[in-house]
């Protein structure tokens, strides 16, 4: 059997208001296997955004069991979960989150620079994901010096580019036009192809849609819509 | 693949220059009040050492601490003033008794300055004459060069020669063309021929502007042994003895002078505190007004780092959700505030250094600079860096990547 990039297994988490808990996810088991396209959908305040900020170690669960690439992440100190989403997490946002006095190909490199590679071998990585991504004319522009689907691109590059065992992807056209729509989720079945492990999550259904393996959450309980 | 980059400087040195490039101006106004205060403080430093260097070389030239003055004192009112006018005054033989009557007493060291002036033609000569007896030249360190013989007992003669110091040198050469050799004479009709130059360490040596007559000649010319003195000196023999003779000074006057305080007696050592006091006021004046530039450096920075965490809190979020440990965002913080101080600093230290590079012949004194001061100096702007970066570096590294990215 594949092994999981993801699993979790009766996740729950609460916010606390005042004194009052108010429970967001109610136990949740989830898996994700290796090299598979997941989609997460679901509306506002559904609990996707709480969702993703546990799957991608941002934040932790207040019960339950949180597997990302084989570590249980509720038993993990802060630095560690920093090392995780540094090695094996690559994130696209919606708002792109490029840093904007960073040039794209700066940009790109950065998250090797966490990774402390020795910098010959960052400039390769570097260059490969720009092809990859079509940006190569762009590298030394600004984020503000180019459109919204070069931005985008470069934020893929940005995740792809330390080869991570999980490409984490919160609503990645929600920025976007519909042209530059269709080009970013080409960019995501591409990726699937070479074998890549990406999650989407999204409120769009034909986003969702192109992913293998689909399911909504509402009022913090999931549901598989189309399993493995 | 190499392990996470916890301890590296580099980047978070190369993400703190981009930062503090990108608020040019808010970052220059606290650097340059880093630079003030480091400034300030290196150039009023190099003043006091060099004025205290050259207090040491005038404490030497005053004869040291066994030597005692012994002057006139104006009258404050015109009560005092019917007082002193009690008084014989304050004549060159009171030395000669304070000589037999206080036997803490070594030597007297006679010398008259006031009322003496020398012309060349009809101009008179810039400078300040003083007749003075050969023993002054040893107590008082002299040092000069002559052209031919001058010697004790040619002096204490009452030779007619003069020595002269190096500005009054250049102003004869300039308004006559000759120095040795030249004459100089009185209103009364004296005349004295320069025989040799004092020698002086600057232009602005007190001595630069002597010129020394033997007192035996003066005596000779005023056609008085006893003539009137506004201050002279003696030497005590022991500097143990000094308390006790300036008291037995003080008493002797009082007797010799009809019971009329109008001679004050004064130590060196009194100057040379007067001296230090003055220098010690300058230095804490200084401390001050260091302490303020630097305080005022230290909030700007704090104010900066702040406000540019505000507007990028969101950056700082993303950081950290692409891997950036706390450690690393605390150092990119903190080296904003390094960098800052440290610009500033570097900037006080080379500006602190020109006075004692360049200012050897401007100030009366060479201003003086140690090494371990440059060190206090980059010191004081570090630890306002350290100071300044301490607290937005540790909120930066604390932040929740998650609120952050929501901002």
């Amino acid at each position: 059997m594949t092994e999981a990039v993801i699993e979790t297994k009766e996740l729950r988490k609460s916010y606390f208001l005042g004194k009052e808990e108010v429970p967001v996810l109610h136990g949740i088991d989830f898996v994700l296997p290796q090299g598979q396209y997941g989609a997460i959908m679901g509306p506002s305040g559904s609990g996707k955004s709480t969702m993703l900020n546990i799957l991608g170690c941002l934040d932790r669960p207040t019960k339950g069991e949180c597997w990302i690439a084989g570590r249980d992440t509720a038993k993990l100190t802060e630095n560690e979960l920093a090392d995780l989403r540094c090695r094996d997490i690559g994130f696209v946002f919606q708002a792109f989150n490029l840093l904007p006095r960073l040039t794209l190909e700066q940009n790109i490199e950065l998250p090797l620079q966490y990774l402390g590679m020795p910098k010959k071998e960052r400039r390769k990585r570097v260059a490969e994901a720009m092809e990859r991504l079509g940006l190569g004319e762009r590298g030394r522009h600004l984020p503000n010096e180019v459109s919204g689907g070069q931005k985008q691109r470069a934020a893929i590059a940005r995740a792809l580019v330390k080869h991570p065992a999980l490409l984490l992807a919160d609503e990645p056209t929600g920025n976007l036009d519909s042209t530059t729509t269709e080009e970013v989720l080409q960019i995501f079945d591409e990726l699937q192809n070479e074998g890549n492990t990406i999650l989407i999550i999204t409120h769009e259904s034909d986003v969702a849609c192109r992913a293998r393996l689909e399911w909504h959450i509402r009022d913090g309980n999931i549901s598989t819509i189309r399993g493995a | 693949m190499a392990g996470i980059a916890t301890n590296s400087w580099r980047l978070p040195l190369d993400l703190a220059l981009r930062e503090v490039a990108s608020h040019r101006m808010r970052s220059s106004i606290s650097a340059f009040a880093v630079f003030l205060g480091v400034a300030a403080f290196l150039v009023m430093t190099s003043f006091s050492r060099g004025m205290e260097a050259q207090n040491s070389k005038m404490f030497l030239q005053m004869g040291g601490a066994e030597v005692v003055t012994v002057e006139t004192m104006q009258a404050k009112d015109p009560n005092e003033e019917m007082l002193f006018a009690k008084s014989p005054g304050l004549h060159l033989a009171d030395f000669t008794a304070l000589k037999k009557r206080v036997p803490q007493v070594e030597m007297i060291l006679p010398q008259i300055s006031s009322s003496l002036h020398f012309r060349i033609g009809g101009r008179h000569v810039r400078g300040m004459a003083i007749a003075q007896a050969w023993d002054n030249f040893d107590v008082y360190n002299y040092s000069f060069d002559t052209t031919e013989e001058v010697n004790k007992e040619n002096w204490d003669n009452g030779a007619a020669i003069a020595l002269v110091g190096s500005r009054v040198a250049e102003d004869l050469q300039k308004t006559s063309g000759k120095v040795i050799g030249q004459e100089l004479s009185m209103e009364s009709g004296g005349r004295v021929k320069v025989v040799g130059l004092l020698k002086t360490t600057t232009k602005f040596d007190r001595r630069s502007m002597e010129i020394d007559v033997p007192l035996k000649w003066l005596l000779r010319e005023l056609g008085t042994a006893n003539p009137v003195v506004s201050s002279s000196s003696v030497k005590v023999r022991d500097i143990k003895e000094l308390p006790a003779a300036v008291i037995a000074l003080k008493a002797e006057l009082l007797s010799l002078h009809r019971g009329v305080p109008d001679a004050d007696v004064t130590t060196n050592e009194d100057l040379m505190k007067e001296s230090q006091q003055t220098i010690e006021v300058m230095a804490l004046v200084t401390g001050i007004i260091s302490a303020i530039a630097l305080i005022s450096g230290g909030v700007g920075i704090l104010n900066i780092l702040f406000a540019s965490l505000a507007s990028r809190i969101r950056d700082l979020g993303v950081q950290k959700a692409l891997g950036a440990t706390p450690r690393l965002v605390f150092r990119q913080v903190f080296m904003e505030a390094l960098i800052v101080s440290g610009t500033g600093g570097l900037l006080g230290c080379l500006t602190g250094l020109l006075p004692s590079l360049i200012a050897k012949n401007a100030l009366p004194f060479q201003p003086v600079l140690s090494s371990v001061d440059i060190l206090k100096g980059v010191a004081m702007a570090l630890g306002v860096g350290i100071g300044a970066g301490l607290l937005p570096a540790l909120k930066a590294s604390k932040l929740d990547p998650v609120e952050a990215m929501r901002a």
